[in-house]
C-alpha cells in the first residue's frame, strides 16, 4: 500500500519535473528569441534613423560644396583675376582653413602641397565634378570645378584643418544620449564629437566595440545604414554607422541600449510577467477544476454509495419490523394461551412450566420490542408521543419494576430525588421511563454484588423547563475505557467471554441513546472497569405543575404480576362487550383473559359480522383488530358509528402495529382507546375497566379471589420462577388482616428495618397535618389534590405494611382518576364522586386506625421490642 | 495498474512533453521570425548569348560575380535583340519578377526603354549608353579610355610604320573617345605615328572587321592593330598577316607570337559597386559611375613575351601617371580638323567625354 502511494508520488512529481523542465526550456528559448528579435527589430529602427541623421550630417558637407559652387560660378562669369584672389580671399573665412585655385597646368608641379596624390578627390574635380576628400594630416577637402564651356580651368577648394573640424562638422545628435562620429571609410575618424576624451579612445578600442563597427562596416557595403547590438565593458550599447554618400566619409556613433530600448525591454518585461501570471492562473484554474472534477466524482460515487447504503439500511429497517409483526403475532398467542394455563391449571409442575414459558415470551417480546424500536428509530419513524405525566408516578413504575429484580439478585437499591423537582411535566413518558428502565437492567444485570443507585436530580430550572439529570451507578463489572466509545452503538456487548450468561440483544444502550437524543438530552458514562460505571442522561422538561415532588420513597405497589396468582380487578357480568379478530387464537386469548371478569363476550371473525352483531344487540364495548381482511378496523368503526345506538360506544383498537403515531391515528379515526398486542391482561382489564359503564362494575375484587373460578390460586406462587428466597410470604387476604404487617413493611424497605422504622416514625409525624389535607380537598373537591394524596396514602400504607388502608386509598384514588380523566361524562363523573363521598368516611376511619397502630407500634419499638415474627 | 498501463501512462506523459516542446521550437521558427527580407532582384538583359565570348560573356561573367558576392539574384534575358521590341517585353517581365534594378547592356536598348524608364519611377535602370537621361537611369562605364590611352602608348612604341590600324564599330562619344585616348598615347610615346580609323557601322560584322583590317594592313602598311567590336576577328587577321595586334576583352595570350595585351574591363568589379550603390540607395545622389584604372576597373592585361621589359616599363611608368591623378584629355588638344578641342590651361570634364565626344584627335585618318 505504501510502495503503491510512493510510486504514485514519485510519479507525479517525476511528471512535475518534466512538465517544468518542458515550461522552462521552452520559456527560456522563448524569451531568448524574443530578446533576440527585438534587439534586431531595434537595430533595424536605429539603422533608419542613422539613415535620416546621415542625410542631415551630409547636408553640412553639402552646404560647403553648394557654397564653393556657388562661388566657382561667380569665377566662370567673372573670369578676371583680382575677382579670383577677391573671391578666395571672401571664401577664407576662418583660421585653419586654406581656400585655393588649382590650375590644370599647376598640378603637375606640388604646389602648397595640395596634390592628388594627397587628395584624389582633386581628380574628380578636375573630371570636372564636386569632390570631398580627406587626408588624416592635411585635413577635410571640398573641391568643385570651375568650367570654361565644357572644360574645368581650375579646381576651387577649401581645406579645413583637423582641429577646426569639431567646431564645424559636429553633428549634435537629436538624442542626447547618442554620440556621432564622422570618420573616414576605412575607420579613421575625421570629426569626433564634442569632449571627445581618452574614455571614448576606450570605448572605440573596447574589442566588442570594433567588433561591431566592422560588423557595421560590412553591412554598409549593401545598405545605406546599419546598427548593431554590443555588449561592450562599460555596458550595453547600439552601434549604428550610415555612409556618407556624396564623400568618401562615413557617419558612425553609438547609443546606450538602456536609452533605446530601456522602455521597450520594460514593457516587455511587464508583458512577459503579466503573461506568467495569466500562466499561473490558468494552471490554478485548471487544478481547481479538475480537483472540483475529481470531487464531483467522488462525490458523485459518494452519494450513489450513500444512496445504496441508505437503501438497504431502510431494507432492513422494514424488514426487521414486519419481522417483528409476524414474531409478535404468534408470540400473542403463545403467550395469552399460557396466561390461560397459568390461571386454570391446577397442577403445580404445571404452572411451573408456564411459568417458565412466561418469563421466555417475555424476554422474547423485549427483545422484539427492542429490534422493533431501534428498526423504527433508524428509518425515522420513531415519534415521541407528549403527553403531560406525573413525575413521581414515572419513578414510581420504574422503581416498582426494577426494585424487586435488585432485591432477588441480592443488591441495594436505593433512590434519591431531588425534593424540589416538580411533579408535573410534558413529555414522553412512556420513552422516558423505557430509557430509566433500560439503564436500570443493565445495571441490575452486570452488578453480582453491590448496590444500584438512581438518582433524579435538578439541574437547573427555567421559564417553565427544568432541566434533569438522571443518575444511574451501579458496583458492577464498569466499561473499559476504549469501550465506552462504542457503547451506544448496535448490538455491542463487551466481555463477551465474562457475559455469556447475560441475557439481550445488545440493543438497549443504543435505543437508550437515540432516545435521549431524540428528546433532544445528552448521556454520558463513566465508568472504572471493575469498580462500577454511572450512567448520566440529562435532558429537559416541559413543567406543567409545579408542585414539588417533595420525599419520594420507593413505596411498592406490590400489585405487579410477576409470579403472584391472578385476580381480576373487577367483575361486570351485566357487561356485554364484542371481540372482533380475524385470528381465532387472539380471540380466544382476549376471551380468557377476560374470563375473571365475568364479562358477557361475544367474539367475531370479521368487520361483516361485527356489524351485524351489532346491530342485532347492544354492546358496551367492541374491541376491534386493526388488520383484517375484508373490511379493517377502521372500515368497520366508521359504519358502525352509523348504527343507531353506537355512536358513543367505546370502541378500542386492537393493533400488532404498536407504531409511533398509531395511537393518534386511532383517536383521529374515531376509537376510543386502542391495545397493543400481545394484549397484556392487566392492562386488558384496566382499559375495559375505565370504559364499561360504572354501573355495571361491581365492586372491585377482593372478594373476588375465592370467587374466582378462573384464577383459583394456590396461595403461594414461586416454585419454578424466581429464585424463591427472603421474601416474606405472600400477602394473605381475606381474614382479618393486621392493620399493619410490619413483615410485609419491612420487605417493602428493602429489609432494612432501619429504613422502615425510620418512615413510620415521619407517617406519625405528619399524618394530622395530611388528614386535614384530605379533608379539605374533600370539603372544596378539589378531586386532583385529592387523588394525589391518596395516591401517596395508598403508596405509604403500602410501604409501612398497610394494606388494606393501600387498598381503601387506591379504590378511593381511581374514582378520583375517573372525575379528572379527560373525556369522563358527567354521569360519571357524578358517579364517581359518589363513590368517594360513600367511602371516604370508612377510608378515613381505616386511615385513623392505621394511624393509631402506627403510633402503637412505633412506641413498641422505640421501647426496645422487636419486630413480629 | 499493470505494466503496459504503467507504460502506456508514460509515453502519454512524454507524448505530452514533445508535443509541447514541438509547439514552442515551431513557433519560434515559423511565428516569431519576421518574413525573411526579401533577397533583392537585379535583371540583365544583353543582346547576344551570355555565354558568347567578347562582351556578352564579360558582362554577364561580371554581374553574375558581383551579384554573387553581394547576395542578390540575378535574372538574366539575352539574345534581346535591339529596336525588336523585344527590349521592352525583357523590361516589363523583369520588373513583374520582382527586379529592382535592370541593367540594359546594349547601346540602343535605352532608347527603346527610354518610355518604361519614366513609367517605373520605383525601377533603377543602368545603360550603357549615353543617350537617355532620366532621374532613375544610371549610365555605366568604365573609363576605357584610359585602357585605350596606355595601349596606345605600347602601340606608339611598337608601331616600325609610324601607321596604326584601329577597326571601329561606329562613331559614337563612347567609340570616337576610345580612339581619340588611344592616339593620345600613340602620340605620347611617339608623336610622329599616326592612327588609321574604319568604320564598320556594326558591333558584330566579322565579314566587314576582316577586311578592314586586311585593307588597313595591305593598303596603308599598319603594323599595330587594335579595335572596337564585340568580337575579334581583326586578331584572326593580324595574326594571318603577322602584324602586331592589342586584343579589347580578349584574353589572347598565347594565342599568336603578334599578341601583344589586351584592353581589359573588370566588369565584375564595376557591376559590385553599381549594385552595391544601388542596394544603399546612393544611385540618385551620386552622378556616374566611372571607374576606371585607379580602382582597377580597366587595365591591360598581361603583356605577351613580345613585349620588352623597357618597354612594358615605360607603359607602367604611363599608369602611375594615370593612377596619381594624370589626366589624359588635359592640356591643348586640338582635333583633326585643326579646332581647338582643350586650351592649354584646362581639362575636358567627365560631362563632354560621356557624352559629347564628336571630334577625333590631331593625328587620327579616317579611311572611308
Amino acid at each position: 500500500m505504501n510502495s503503491l502511494k510512493s510510486y504514485f508520488n514519485t510519479r507525479m512529481l517525476l511528471q512535475f519535473f518534466i512538465l517544468s523542465l518542458c515550461l522552462f526550456l521552452s520559456g527560456t528559448l522563448i524569451q531568448e528569441k524574443i530578446g533576440s528579435l527585438l534587439n534586431a527589430t531595434l537595430e533595424t529602427t536605429i539603422a533608419r534613423q542613422t539613415a535620416d541623421m546621415s542625410v542631415v550630417a551630409e547636408e553640412r558637407f553639402k552646404r560647403e560644396l553648394a557654397e564653393l559652387s556657388l562661388a566657382a560660378r561667380y569665377m566662370e562669369s567673372h573670369p578676371a583675376g583680382e575677382t579670383e584672389q577677391a573671391m578666395l580671399h571672401e571664401l577664407q573665412h576662418l583660421e585653419g582653413v586654406s581656400v585655393g585655385l588649382l590650375k590644370p597646368a599647376e598640378k603637375i608641379l606640388p604646389g602648397e602641397g595640395i596634390s592628388p596624390e594627397d587628395f584624389p578627390g582633386l581628380t574628380i574635380a578636375f573630371r570636372g565634378n564636386q569632390a570631398v576628400d580627406y587626408h588624416p594630416v592635411k585635413g577635410l577637402l571640398f573641391a568643385v570645378p570651375v568650367m570654361r564651356g565644357g572644360n574645368v580651368r581650375a579646381v576651387l577648394y577649401r581645406l579645413y584643418a583637423n582641429n577646426v573640424l569639431p567646431e564645424l562638422f559636429d553633428i549634435t545628435a537629436y538624442n542626447s544620449d547618442s554620440r556621432l562620429l564622422i570618420q573616414a571609410r576605412e575607420g579613421r575618424t575625421i570629426v569626433p564629437y564634442k569632449n571627445y576624451g581618452t574614455e571614448d579612445e576606450d570605448f572605440f578600442h573596447d574589442p566588442a566595440v570594433a567588433a561591431g563597427y566592422e560588423i557595421i562596416r560590412g553591412k554598409l557595403l549593401t545598405s545605406q545604414a546599419a546598427a548593431t547590438y554590443v555588449e561592450a565593458k562599460s555596458g550595453r550599447y547600439y552601434l549604428f554607422g550610415a555612409d556618407l554618400p556624396q564623400t568618401n566619409c562615413t557617419m558612425m556613433g553609438y547609443v546606450p541600449w538602456s536609452a533605446v530600448a530601456g522602455d521597450i525591454f520594460h514593457i516587455y518585461t511587464l508583458t512577459l510577467r503579466a503573461g506568467i501570471v495569466i500562466l499561473l492562473i490558468f494552471a490554478l484554474v485548471g487544478i481547481y477544476l479538475f480537483i472540483a472534477r475529481a470531487k464531483v466524482e467522488e462525490g458523485e460515487a459518494w452519494l450513489a454509495a450513500k444512496e445504496a447504503a441508505d437503501q438497504a439500511n431502510r431494507a432492513k429497517s422494514v424488514f426487521l419490523a414486519n419481522m417483528s409483526h409476524e414474531i409478535r403475532t404468534p408470540l400473542n398467542s403463545i403467550l395469552g394461551l399460557n396466561e390461560m394455563v397459568l390461571r386454570e391449571s391446577q397442577d403445580k409442575a404445571v404452572r411451573g412450566y408456564a411459568q417458565n414459558i412466561a418469563r421466555a415470551g417475555a424476554t422474547l417480546l423485549s427483545l422484539i420490542n427492542d429490534i422493533l424500536d431501534l428498526s423504527k428509530i433508524e428509518s425515522g419513524r420513531m415519534e415521541l408521543v407528549l403527553t403531560n405525566y406525573d413525575l413521581r408516578e414515572l419513578l414510581t413504575n420504574a422503581v416498582n419494576i426494577m426494585g424487586p429484580r435488585a432485591a432477588r439478585k441480592g443488591l441495594a437499591f436505593q433512590v434519591e430525588v431531588d425534593s424540589v423537582l416538580p411533579l408535573g411535566l410534558y413529555g414522553d413518558s412512556a420513552r422516558l421511563q423505557q430509557i430509566l428502565l433500560n439503564l436500570l437492567s443493565n445495571a441490575v444485570k452486570y452488578t453480582e454484588e453491590g448496590s444500584v443507585t438512581l438518582k433524579v436530580q435538578q439541574e437547573s430550572f427555567e421559564a417553565n423547563r427544568v432541566h434533569l439529570r438522571f443518575v444511574v451507578q451501579d458496583t458492577g463489572i464498569g466499561i473499559r475505557s476504549e469501550d465506552q466509545l462504542k457503547l451506544f452503538r448496535e448490538f455491542e456487548r463487551f466481555d463477551a467471554e465474562k457475559n455469556r450468561g447475560i441475557e439481550g440483544t445488545g440493543l438497549g444502550l443504543a435505543i437508550t441513546y437515540r432516545l435521549v437524543h431524540l428528546m433532544e438530552g445528552e448521556i454520558k458514562v463513566e465508568s472504572v472497569y471493575g469498580k462500577g460505571s454511572a450512567f448520566t442522561v440529562e435532558l429537559s422538561q416541559v413543567v406543567h405543575r409545579h408542585t414539588p415532588i417533595g420525599d419520594f420513597s420507593p413505596l411498592t405497589e406490590g400489585t405487579s404480576a410477576q409470579g403472584q396468582d391472578y385476580a381480576p380487578s373487577f367483575t361486570a357480568p351485566e357487561a356485554k362487550i364484542l371481540v372482533v379478530d380475524d385470528t381465532e387464537m387472539n380471540l380466544l386469548v382476549v376471551t380468557g383473559l377476560l374470563k375473571g371478569t365475568k364479562v358477557q363476550i361475544t367474539t367475531c371473525p370479521s368487520g361483516g359480522e361485527c356489524l351485524a352483531r351489532l346491530a342485532a344487540g347492544k354492546y358496551d364495548a367492541v374491541f376491534l383488530d386493526h388488520m383484517m381482511p375484508g373490511l379493517d378496523g377502521i372500515e368497520t368503526l366508521h359504519l358502525a358509528r352509523k348504527i343507531p345506538g353506537y355512536a358513543d360506544i367505546p370502541f378500542i383498537a386492537l393493533t400488532a402495529n404498536a407504531v409511533s403515531g398509531a395511537k393518534e391515528m386511532f383517536f383521529h379515526e374515531g376509537f376510543n382507546d386502542y391495545l397493543s398486542k400481545p394484549v397484556d391482561g392487566h392492562r386488558l382489564e384496566e382499559i375495559l375497566k375505565n370504559y364499561l359503564p360504572p354501573e355495571k362494575i361491581q365492586g372491585a375484587p377482593p372478594a373476588a379471589d375465592a370467587a374466582s373460578p378462573a384464577a383459583p390460586l394456590g396461595k403461594e406462587k414461586e416454585a419454578g420462577s424466581e429464585e424463591g428466597p427472603a421474601a416474606a410470604p405472600p400477602p394473605s387476604e381475606g381474614q382479618a388482616a393486621p392493620l399493619i404487617d410490619v413483615q410485609l413493611g419491612l420487605k417493602n424497605c428493602g429489609g432494612m428495618a432501619d429504613t422502615y422504622w425510620t418512615v413510620m416514625q415521619l407517617y406519625c409525624k405528619k399524618q394530622s397535618g395530611k388528614r386535614e389535607q384530605i379533608e379539605a380537598a374533600l370539603a372544596s373537591e378539589n378531586w386532583k389534590d385529592y387523588t394525589m394524596y391518596l395516591h401517596s396514602l395508598k403508596s405509604t400504607a403500602l410501604t409501612l405494611g398497610g394494606r388494606q388502608l393501600s387498598e381503601l386509598a387506591k379504590a378511593q384514588e381511581l374514582a378520583g382518576k375517573r372525575i379528572l380523566a379527560p373525556g369522563a361524562t358527567e354521569a360519571e363523573k357524578s358517579a364517581a364522586i359518589q363513590e368517594i363521598r360513600e367511602h371516604h368516611a370508612k377510608t378515613m376511619e381505616l386511615y385513623d386506625a392505621f394511624g393509631a397502630e402506627a403510633e402503637r407500634k412505633l412506641a413498641e419499638q422505640q421501647q426496645g421490642g422487636v419486630s413480629h415474627g | 495498474m499493470d505494466f503496459s498501463g504503467r507504460i502506456f501512462r508514460w509515453w502519454k506523459v512524454l507524448l505530452g512533453a514533445g508535443v509541447v516542446l514541438l509547439l514552442v521550437l515551431m513557433v519560434l521558427a515559423l511565428g516569431f521570425g519576421r518574413e525573411e527580407e526579401q533577397r533583392a532582384k537585379v535583371g540583365f538583359i544583353t543582346i547576344g548569348d551570355i555565354r558568347e565570348a567578347g562582351w556578352n560573356a564579360s558582362q554577364y561573367e561580371g554581374i553574375k560575380a558581383a551579384t554573387d558576392k553581394l547576395g542578390v539574384q540575378l535574372l538574366v534575358r539575352d539574345k534581346v535583340r535591339e529596336n525588336s521590341g523585344e527590349c521592352p517585353a525583357a523590361i516589363r517581365e523583369l520588373i513583374e519578377e520582382g527586379a529592382g534594378m535592370i541593367f540594359l547592356a546594349s547601346y540602343s536598348y535605352s532608347l527603346e526603354a527610354k518610355e518604361l524608364v519614366e513609367q517605373y519611377p520605383q525601377v533603377a535602370f543602368a545603360t550603357n549608353s549615353a543617350e537617355v537621361h532620366a532621374r532613375n537611369m544610371t549610365a555605366y562605364f568604365v573609363r576605357m579610355y584610359q585602357a585605350r590611352f596606355l595601349s596606345g602608348a605600347l602601340a606608339g612604341l611598337r608601331t616600325k610604320t609610324n601607321t596604326i590600324g584601329y577597326v571601329a564599330a561606329m562613331p559614337n562619344s563612347e567609340v570616337r573617345r576610345g580612339i581619340n585616348a588611344f592616339a593620345l598615347g600613340v602620340r605620347r610615346t611617339n608623336p610622329a605615328a599616326k592612327v588609321l580609323v574604319i568604320w564598320t557601322g556594326a558591333w558584330q560584322d566579322e565579314a566587314k572587321e576582316r577586311a578592314n583590317a586586311e585593307r588597313l594592313i595591305k593598303e596603308r602598311g599598319a603594323d599595330v592593330l587594335t579595335y572596337h567590336q564585340d568580337e575579334d576577328a581583326v586578331c584572326q587577321v593580324a595574326e594571318e598577316q603577322g602584324v602586331d595586334f592589342i586584343g579589347y576583352n580578349a584574353l589572347l595570350s598565347g594565342y599568336s607570337p603578334h599578341y601583344l595585351t589586351s584592353v581589359i574591363c573588370r566588369w565584375d568589379l564595376y557591376y559590385t559597386d553599381i549594385v552595391q550603390r544601388y542596394l544603399k540607395g546612393e544611385l540618385n545622389t551620386v552622378r556616374n559611375h566611372w571607374l576606371g584604372l585607379e580602382r582597377s576597373a580597366v587595365s591591360l592585361s598581361e603583356f605577351s613575351p613580345a613585349v620588352t621589359e623597357d618597354t612594358a616599363g615605360q607603359i607602367e611608368a604611363l599608369k602611375r601617371e594615370l593612377t596619381s591623378g594624370g589626366l589624359i584629355f588635359a592640356g591643348e588638344l586640338y582635333d583633326n580638323q585643326g579646332v581647338l578641342r582643350c586650351a592649354p590651361d584646362e581639362v575636358i570634364s567627365d560631362d563632354v567625354l560621356l557624352e559629347r565626344v564628336d571630334w577625333l584627335v590631331q593625328g587620327v585618318e579616317v579611311l572611308e
